[in-house]
């Protein structure tokens, strides 16, 4: 699985440490989100969309063989 | 809204007090410390040579005391293991952990017991405690360990 949200997040003008604040998680999470290390359950990608502006689709999208 | 058995992230602290009251309650009760206790809360009765003369309610009072750091250290390890991590990701690494520390545990008794029964020269019965105190250490030693590391060392954000 890929994600865009390191870009949304910038094109967004927030931070990490805001992102996370936002959506009530640490910056470790989010840091781990955007390079791939951990994938979010939904309740977390939706807020992260809700905050971000974009659906769940624009920012998570599956890779062949996922 | 989903139920899980999993307790609120501050009983994670207070469970980690207790499980820390346990094993000193536990070390103290085990070594015949508790007669330091004594020592320094009435020195009246030191013997000119230092020796202290047990009291004789010394036994029932160290082992209800032995007793008690069990239930502590087991009532801080259950809450500890339950209490959720500060937010979903935390929570994964402490499930990976817990994961990576309780196969070691089992590869470690299972292994030792086997050594033990291979072995003619000690029964399995007397080598009981010492091989639940290994389980025990290595399980904490791990986790601690891999927590440690998945959380400041692979996810290290700077």
């Amino acid at each position: 699985m890929t994600n865009n949200v390191r870009a949304a997040r910038t094109e967004a003008h927030l931070t990490q440490a805001q992102l996370a604040e936002q959506v009530q998680v640490s910056r470790q999470t989010i840091h781990a989100i955007e390079v791939g290390k951990y994938i979010p359950s939904t309740l977390l990608a939706l807020k992260i969309g809700q905050v971000l502006g974009k659906r769940i689709e624009e920012l998570f999208r599956l890779e062949e063989g996922d | 809204m989903t139920r899980s058995f999993s307790l609120p992230v501050p009983y994670r602290t207070a469970s980690l007090w207790l499980l820390a009251l346990g094993v000193v309650g536990v070390c103290l009760t085990t070594s015949n410390g508790l007669i330091n206790v004594y020592r320094v809360l009435d020195p009246a009765p030191t013997m000119p040579d230092g020796s202290y003369p047990y009291p004789a309610s010394f036994w029932q009072l160290n082992q209800a005391l032995g007793l008690l750091s069990v239930g502590l250290f087991s009532l801080g390890s259950g809450g500890f293991l339950f209490a959720r991590g500060a937010d979903e990701f935390q929570q994964h690494l402490r499930r990976t952990a817990l994961q990576y520390a309780a196969v070691t545990q089992l590869v470690l008794l299972a292994g030792l017991s086997l050594s033990v029964v291979v072995r003619s020269d000690s029964s399995l019965g007397q080598a009981f405690p010492l091989i639940c105190t290994a389980g025990l250490v290595s399980f904490w030693l791990v986790y601690g360990l891999c927590y440690g590391y998945l959380r400041y060392v692979q996810h290290r954000v700077k």
